[in-house]
């Protein structure tokens, strides 16, 4: 027998893009707005283009050229209407049906999830406005967030001090990764895509919290 | 071998050069043999805060370029013996300041004195970028409201990442000067507190500078404003250059201050 090729069920975590506007520039703009934010983040990221709402009308193929030129790797389509289903299929793009992320994930819970290995980058020090911090697992700050500040994360993020700036965990898609931190004044946190902006104080405000993706709700708990 | 201090904020307006030329005088009154230099190319002030603005006849950005030396282009401060300015151009752009030729002034300069007070133009852009570069130690001078402390943050930020030192893996030593600051309205809940200010900085505070008629009336003199020492500002900058230097002194001008006698007696 030959075992050259092995079929096995696996939980890969994606992103998801969705889109709210129907006319590709703006998704353009948005899109280098975005990538200059976090360029590392970017970089062959495998994603899946959401083509509900706004999106039933756009061209598959311009849409796969803009992901493509930002350093995105589209997989497949989600929610596409007939031609462009079509269309992705040309393009060699995985159909994955009907439905949003988090059901999708749900379905295949029962399936056998690979654990990928994790590494973890120690920060000592400060992370200060204009500053950000990107790395592939977990990350642990020995110091403070400032305002106008970004970390981002695989993994989890703790933080060993004031979180005032913005703190996305989780950025290829984990739903277990969480943030940690000693006093809480963020400006934006963001679990597996799913964010939360604060243009006012939170109510923990100044509390030590832990966040976590729950039902595709994020959980602010203080402990 | 001088010591390079530089005097940043991020933010314009926030009294750098005010505190440039207080900070140097008040070394060159302790005896320290002292340079001040104004790198805010292309805008000029310091040589009318210093009273000097007169006897500019070569500039920084001429000795950089090699076409003066520094013993033509150096102002002696005509109070203070161990004082000397070195003006910044007015019809030059930020960009004529190169590294190397900066570098190599710096050098010059360390030989002969004790310390070298760089007096940093606003932002983070190249001229600010290069009167950080080769700091050993930064003033940083803050206003107590949100987008000074903000941009105080972000200039940290640089100096963490792209001054020569943090090339090098060491670090520039950093003081917070708090400037302007008004116990009245931070009281009424208009300005941020010292301790508002140490938190979201998280840098030693070297000192609180009051908001003064006495720093409007000393530039406009064009005497730095440590020599009014009858002055609140003269002697907050007293305190803050004595604590610089390893003397302890406790903070001052952070209440509101107590009205006198006269004034309650009569209204004020
Ligand atoms: N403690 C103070 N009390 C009152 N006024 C002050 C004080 N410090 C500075 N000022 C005033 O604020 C203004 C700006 O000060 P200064 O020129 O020192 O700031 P700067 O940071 O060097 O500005 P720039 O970014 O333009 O170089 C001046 O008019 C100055 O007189
Ligand atoms: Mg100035």
């Amino acid at each position: 027998m030959s075992n050259a090729v092995v079929l096995k069920a696996g939980l890969v975590p994606l992103t998801t893009l969705s889109f709210s506007a129907a006319d590709i520039d703006s998704i353009q703009q948005e899109l280098a707005t975005k990538k200059a934010e976090a360029p590392a983040l970017f970089q062959n990221l495998p994603c899946v283009l959401d083509l509900s709402d706004a999106a039933q009308m756009l061209d598959v193929n311009a849409l796969h050229t803009l992901c493509r030129d930002a350093g995105m790797l589209p997989v497949g389509v989600r929610n596409a209407s007939e031609i462009q289903r079509q269309q992705a299929s040309e393009l060699g793009l995985a159909d994955l049906g009907k439905g949003n992320a988090r059901q999708a994930v749900k379905t295949s819970e029962n399936t056998a999830t690979e654990t990928p290995q994790r590494s973890v980058k120690v920060h000592t020090g400060n992370v200060r406005s204009g500053q950000q911090l990107y790395t592939d697992g977990d990350l642990i700050i020995l110091g403070m967030v400032s305002n106008g500040a970004e970390v981002l994360a695989t993994g989890d993020i703790h933080i060993f001090g004031a979180l005032r700036g913005r703190a996305l965990a989780g950025v290829k898609g984990d739903e277990q990764a969480v943030i940690a931190c000693q006093q809480f004044d963020a400006e934006l946190v963001s679990v597996a895509g799913q964010y939360r902006l604060f243009e006012a104080a939170p109510e923990d405000h100044q509390k030590a919290v832990v966040i976590s993706l729950a039902e595709g709700n994020l959980n602010i708990t203080s402990v | 071998m001088a010591k390079i201090i530089v005097v940043t904020s991020g933010k314009g307006g926030v009294g750098k050069t005010t505190t440039s030329a207080a900070f140097s005088a008040a070394l060159a009154m302790k005896g320290h043999k002292t340079v001040v230099i104004d790198f805010d190319v292309g805008l000029r002030n310091l040589d009318l805060v210093m009273g000097c603005e007169r006897r500019v006849v070569y500039d920084f950005v001429n000795v950089v370029q090699g076409e003066a030396s520094l013993k033509q282009a150096l102002i002696k401060d005509k109070r203070l013996d161990n004082l000397f300015v070195l003006p910044a151009s007015q019809t030059r752009d930020k960009d004529a300041l190169k590294p190397e030729g900066v570098e190599k002034v710096l050098n010059d300069l360390r030989a002969e004195f004790d310390y070298i007070v760089c007096d940093s133009p606003a932002g983070i852009e190249h001229g600010a970028q290069m009167a950080l570069y080769f700091a050993e130690e930064a003033v940083i001078v803050t206003n107590p409201e949100v987008s000074s402390v903000r941009d105080s943050d972000r200039i940290i930020g640089i100096l963490q990442s792209k001054s020569r030192l943090a090339e090098e893996g060491k670090s520039v030593k950093e003081h917070l000067l708090l400037t302007r600051y008004n116990p009245e309205r931070v009281e009424r809940g208009e300005m941020l507190s010292v301790q508002d200010v140490e938190d979201i900085l998280a840098i030693p505070l070297l000192g609180v500078i009051p908001e003064s008629e006495a720093v409007l009336k000393a530039s406009n003199q064009g005497v730095p404003v440590v020599h009014d020492d009858a002055s609140d500002a003269g002697q907050a900058y007293d305190d803050a250059v004595s604590r610089y230097l390893g003397e302890d002194r406790p903070h001052r001008f952070l209440e509101k201050q107590k009205k006198g006698f006269l004034k309650r007696v009569f209204g004020g």
